[in-house]
């Protein structure tokens, strides 16, 4: 009896598979793909047509404007691109923060290799419950999301807006990078006092205390690409108010002697010889060629 | 014996399921996709197959989410006019603005979710309740949050769209907002293009008094607009003053109350074909198939006459301020002397405050009042650099409340947006309150009617 009782369960299982596939009828191939699978379609138009020609074949990158439920935060209250803003914004881009990378490493290559595969457009920025806003994200090396697409104008009146856009590109850029390639250690150890409290600081404080803007105080990572994109593009609430260059936002640190002054000076030279050593890329006449591209581009 | 009996059972049970299983990958023949691609393909000829396009009215459900976390304000409805003109493109008028009374063309896309849905996938009309920037939605809400409308629906009903007829239900995926698709007709739609939709949107605005009074057959309504996309209709029956607060819509055809008003066996549900003429000052309307009047008046059609004492102890008592975004709004114009351009009073502006008993023994002055504007310094509120301090309490008298200066702190700008705003304050006409919400008043100069200041308490 015990060798039945062991046998017997063993047989179940047998005599049960071998009845449920005996039924089985022909299997029916599908014809129809899954709706949406390699993505969704829609009525090409000129963006259309302007994004391959001008992102997807040089660069390999996706151009994602109209909105895909999920693809941002979820449950949160962002708004789509005007598609009215979304070639302009595109155009700027290549101009302003794309270009200069290819100036200075002589072809598209560079860019192609590193830009992230997919760039995401939002009409508004995402707002937090404790009252931030964010203006751009960079994720894991493999997609850039701008937001406040709505906003952008090329006018010289409007330079402030113009410039937060280039800063947020050469921002989540510079992360790209990184995730790329990280930066050295010792960048890390330069400044003390990171904190998950940034925003209640202001960006004059935080030049006091060696951080080129407040968000360079949430985490090394930030403060490393907030040196890169505020050398680039210059940095916002400088001494006029407004987003001022990188010489100027210095002077708000208390002068040469000033700690803070010293404390962002020994970043630069991480950020400068990082961007050499690493890319090959030499990152003052990199600013130069950025400087040059932004004052021909407003209007 | 009893577990191999047990054993054999569990078998013949087993094996008898397993012979008897039919092929039920599909339903009427078709696959999962094949169904998905059908529906999607049926709610897409559903929505082109309006010749005259579709009314869309959308109604919040007064909770707006972001990030998970949720706000409550005012329940509205706003009214569409769309049309799917092609697979990808819709054409729309909207009563959120009175900018939005001309067609404006943005796309949509049909597209499978947990249900069937209708996206509207870039910027247009819907999408402006919906921003999160309250500069841009005017959102009582706060920053992060709009009105509480979607721009991301799915397909509620529970039929086939081939059966829906000519409603089709929508329900937003962010907020729950409800929307019904409701067939237009030629006319409708004609309207529409020929700017109907503007001219009962804005004729309300010709009207340059804050006191509007309807008459219809005889009897007068006094009507009052909100802030909160409510109406406010106020009557008197049998000697008693009566009103009744509602959300309001407006289409092509008219201003329509969400919830019809009865008010005296006469239910007022629309006011339609409002002209505005510009010789009479009077605006034209139907309502309910009688000729009625709008026009403008210089006084409260039943004046609350204790508010103007309860405005000032409201403040005064709870240690609060009232405070004002926009200032003075006078004839027509919000912010009529730009006082949200404040920029020499120490910080940009943020508030026109009133204070009760700012000054006093604590600071080494006279008891006083201040009508100041709030400034932001270093990421808080501060007073700004020069500011009138009226005389402590104001005077009230005949249901209206009377300010007199009493000196000023710092120098005011002659003619400035400070000055400019204290010279109304001490006008001797004085002023009537106008009780608008829990914590909030409208305080109306009582000469013409045609100055007011919109007061909230942040506490």
């Amino acid at each position: 009896m015990r060798m039945i009782s062991k046998i017997l369960p063993v047989l179940c299982i047998g005599i049960l598979s071998g009845m449920v596939s005996c039924k089985k009828d022909s299997f029916t191939p599908i014809t129809t793909p899954p709706v949406g699978l390699g993505g969704d379609d829609w009525k090409q138009d000129s963006i259309d047509v302007f994004i391959h020609d001008s992102l997807t074949v040089p660069y390999n990158v996706a151009v994602y404007y109209k909105w895909l439920p999920g693809q941002l935060d979820f449950p949160t209250d962002i708004t789509p691109p005007d598609a009215a803003k979304v070639m302009p914004v595109l155009k700027a881009l290549l101009n302003v923060a794309y270009a200069p990378y290819n100036i200075q490493t002589g072809s598209n290559t560079f860019l192609r290799h590193y830009l992230p595969k997919a760039l995401e457009l939002a009409g508004s920025a995402e707002y937090l419950p404790n009252g931030a806003i964010f203006l751009g994200q960079a994720e894991g090396g493999t997609a850039m999301l701008l937001y406040q697409v709505n906003y952008y104008s090329r006018l010289k009146a409007d330079s402030n807006a113009f410039k937060q856009m280039m800063h947020t590109m050469h921002h989540e850029f510079g992360h790209i990078l990184n995730q790329n390639v990280a930066y050295p250690v010792s960048f890390k150890t330069i400044s003390t006092g990171y904190t998950g409290n940034w925003y209640n600081i202001s960006d004059a404080d935080a030049r006091q205390l060696g951080f080129i803007t407040s968000y360079a105080q949430a985490a090394p990572d930030e403060d490393f690409v907030e040196m890169v994109s505020s050398m680039l593009t210059g940095g916002p609430n400088g001494p006029t108010g407004g987003y001022d260059e990188y010489e100027a936002l210095l002077s708000q640190t208390g002068g040469p002697n000033s700690t803070g002054y010293q404390t962002i000076k020994a970043k630069e030279a991480v950020v400068v010889d990082y961007f050499q050593r690493v890319w090959g890329i030499n990152f003052y006449s990199l600013r130069a060629t950025c400087r040059n591209a932004f004052v021909h581009y407003l209007q | 014996m009893k577990r191999i009996s047990l054993y054999i059972l569990v078998v013949v049970m087993m094996a008898g399921a397993g012979c008897q299983k039919k092929d039920s990958d599909t339903i009427g023949g078709l696959t999962p996709d094949q169904r998905i691609a059908k529906a999607l393909a049926a709610y897409q000829s559903k929505l082109m197959g309006a010749p005259y396009g579709w009314i869309f009215l959308e109604s919040t459900t007064g909770i707006a989410y972001n990030q998970g976390v949720s706000q409550s304000g005012p329940a509205i409805t706003l009214a569409y006019f769309v049309q799917f003109v092609d697979s990808n493109t819709v054409v729309m008028f909207s009563d959120f603005d009175t900018s939005m009374s001309v067609a404006k063309s943005s796309s949509y896309r049909i597209k499978e979710l947990t249900r069937p849905a209708l996206i509207f996938d870039t910027y247009s009309y819907l999408h402006v309740p919906c921003d999160p920037d309250p500069a841009i939605s005017k959102s009582p809400f706060g920053a992060g949050y709009g009105w509480g409308t979607d721009f991301e629906f799915s397909f509620s009903d529970s039929t086939v769209p081939t059966e829906a007829g000519d409603t089709v239900h929508l329900l937003g995926n962010l907020n729950s907002a409800g929307g019904v698709l409701i067939k237009a007709t030629q006319a409708q739609r004609d309207a529409y293009y020929s700017g109907s939709l503007r001219n009962n949107a804005s004729a309300m605005l010709n009207i340059l008094e804050y006191f509007k009074r309807l008459t219809v057959n005889g009897v007068v309504y006094e009507l009052r607009p909100n802030a909160d996309r409510t109406m406010t209709v106020t009557w008197t029956s049998g000697g008693q003053t009566q009103s009744i607060t509602t959300s309001y819509y407006i289409t092509a055809t008219g201003i329509v109350f969400t919830t019809p008003i009865v008010a005296g066996g006469v239910t007022l549900s629309s006011i339609d074909n409002l002209v505005w003429n510009s010789g009479t000052q009077t605006i034209t309307a139907t309502v309910g198939g009688q000729s009625a009047t709008i026009k403008g008046a210089t006084a409260p059609f039943a004046n609350d006459a204790n508010a103007p004492s309860r405005w000032w102890h409201y403040a005064n008592d709870n240690g609060g301020y009232w405070a004002s975004f926009n200032g003075w709004h006078v004839n027509g114009v919000d912010d009529a002397f730009g006082v949200t351009q404040i920029t020499d009073a120490g910080g940009p502006f943020y508030q026109f405050a009133y204070i009760p008993n700012l000054l006093g023994p604590q600071n080494g002055n006279p008891n006083a009042d201040a009508f100041v504007p709030l400034v932001v310094q270093n990421n808080a509120l501060a007073l700004g650099n020069y500011f009138s301090v009226p005389a402590t309490p104001p005077a009230f008298a005949g249901g209206r409340a009377f300010f007199t200066e009493l000196g000023t702190i710092g120098t005011i700008p002659p003619g400035g947006p400070v000055d400019k705003s204290d010279q109304v304050l001490y006008n001797p006409a004085g002023f009537y309150l106008v009780q608008t919400g829990t914590k909030t008043y409208d305080m109306v100069l009582a000469s013409t009617a045609r100055t007011w200041i919109s007061w909230f308490s942040p506490f």
